[in-house]
């Protein structure tokens, strides 16, 4: 690069280059005009590939400087959803994913009613793995979302037994997904997760669970849920 | 001679002009500070992921709360100011981490940790979207630190590059009678 762009000096010497006098510019007594003109055209363009050149190095600059961020910010974002139908599975992350349940709990038993306001979401997910997901399972993100883009994500709260059997009868409560994915769980093993949300009632007609895991972000899980 | 002249000028001129332009220059601190969302007391202030609404504010000298099945009081030598609040999440489930008091000066006041176990304060708690919550913010000041004073709420306890709502207090809090003792539950439950 450096000896290209080297003043064109050395060649003054070059016979078909010389001066002469029927040049007006360098007929005049100014002693500063010693670039010849095919000098000065081959400058010129040099000028203009470097100029050129500038438009291609930026960007690639920038995406080499910035490579690691922009994959940290597809890894955290949720961008190709996925449609899954109600009763299907998925296969996602290193599993097959499916919607196992999505109770609604208002009340009923006087120890589970819930002001008027709100609802309490229980969310089943049952993977099929077909291989060990310890890696790709970090950071992994259940979630509902309404359809003015709100977002609920899943409450720490465990509840008590007498509670769980209250709203399962007979049903065991699973771990979260977080959870699950600490286990690391094998590969061809069957899991649940369990996640539970705190959401106004009246969003409840419009929520849709979501669910990704860093591993496989941008793309995640839209659930199609069986009406109320 | 003159050239020499010419060329000395233009040199001190970007000189001036580069040494201007970098003492001008904000601190990389304020430049990836807060960005507030201003407001008062009274009205809905919203910030990205979530609005506030700062109704009245008690002063008193001494607390008392009910944690963990007894009864707490906490008495100061200042000002206990415990200001109503109504926070809701706008965008995804979140929780207020930065909960300050900024007096005229500029010093920031922290919400009170000698509180910490009522059930109606605000700090930390987790918030979700479509269900508001009512309840309390909790400061420790000096009697000075009343006049003309701005909460600052915001997510994370030191935001960077995000939201804080700065919501100006009214202008006589300092004027205003200071009660001996405040029960911060039945405050809580009288609005």
């Amino acid at each position: 690069m450096p000896a290209e762009l080297e003043p064109a000096r050395p060649e003054q010497a070059s016979p078909d280059t010389e001066p002469s006098a029927s040049d007006p510019r360098h007929s005049d007594a100014v002693p500063h005009s010693d670039v010849e003109p095919r000098h000065r055209d081959r400058e010129k363009r040099l000028l203009r590939l470097s100029l050129a050149g500038l438009l291609l190095i930026f960007p690639l600059a920038f995406a080499a400087a910035s490579y690691r961020d922009v994959a940290a910010l597809l890894q955290s974002r949720e961008i190709i959803g996925e449609d899954v139908q109600s009763g299907a599975s998925m296969t996602y992350a290193g599993g097959d994913w499916r919607l196992d349940g999505f109770k609604v709990v208002t009340g009923g038993d006087p120890r589970l009613t819930m002001p008027e306001d709100r609802a309490l979401v229980i969310l089943r997910l049952g993977v099929a793995l077909h291989q060990d997901v310890g890696e790709l399972w970090q950071m992994c993100r259940i979630s509902l979302v309404d359809a003015e883009g709100r977002r609920w994500l899943p409450l720490f709260l465990t509840l008590p037994g007498e509670i769980e059997r209250l709203i399962e009868p007979g049903g065991l409560s699973a771990p979260s997904c977080g959870s699950v994915a600490l286990s690391k769980p094998k590969a061809s093993s069957q899991v649940t997760i369990e996640e539970k949300f705190l959401v106004p009632r009246s969003a409840l007609t419009t929520l849709i669970p979501v669910a990704s895991t860093a591993g496989a972000r941008p793309r995640y899980l839209r659930f199609e849920r069986p009406a109320l | 001679m003159r050239r020499l002249l010419t060329n000395a000028a233009s040199l001190a001129l970007g000189v001036i002009v580069l040494a201007g332009l970098r003492w001008t220059t904000p601190g990389y601190a304020v430049l990836t500070g807060p960005l507030p969302s201003d407001g008062r007391a009274g009205t809905t202030v919203a910030a990205r992921g979530f609005t506030v609404r700062i109704g009245d504010v008690e002063l008193a000298k001494s607390l008392r709360y009910r944690a963990f099945g007894r009864t707490v009081e906490r008495t100061s030598d200042g000002v206990f100011a415990v200001a109503h609040a109504t926070v809701e999440a706008t965008a995804q489930s979140t929780s207020l981490g930065g909960i300050a008091w900024e007096d005229a000066g500029g010093i920031v006041f922290a919400h009170s940790r000698r509180v910490d176990g009522a059930g109606a304060l605000l700090l930390g708690k987790r918030l979700q979207p479509g269900l508001p919550q009512q309840g309390l913010f909790v400061f420790e000041l000096p009697r000075g630190a009343l006049k003309s004073a701005r909460l600052l709420v915001s997510e994370s306890a030191e935001p960077r590059l995000d939201s804080q709502a700065r919501i100006r207090l009214p202008d006589d809090l300092q004027g205003r009678a200071v009660s001996e003792g405040l029960d911060l539950d039945e405050s809580a439950r009288a609005r």
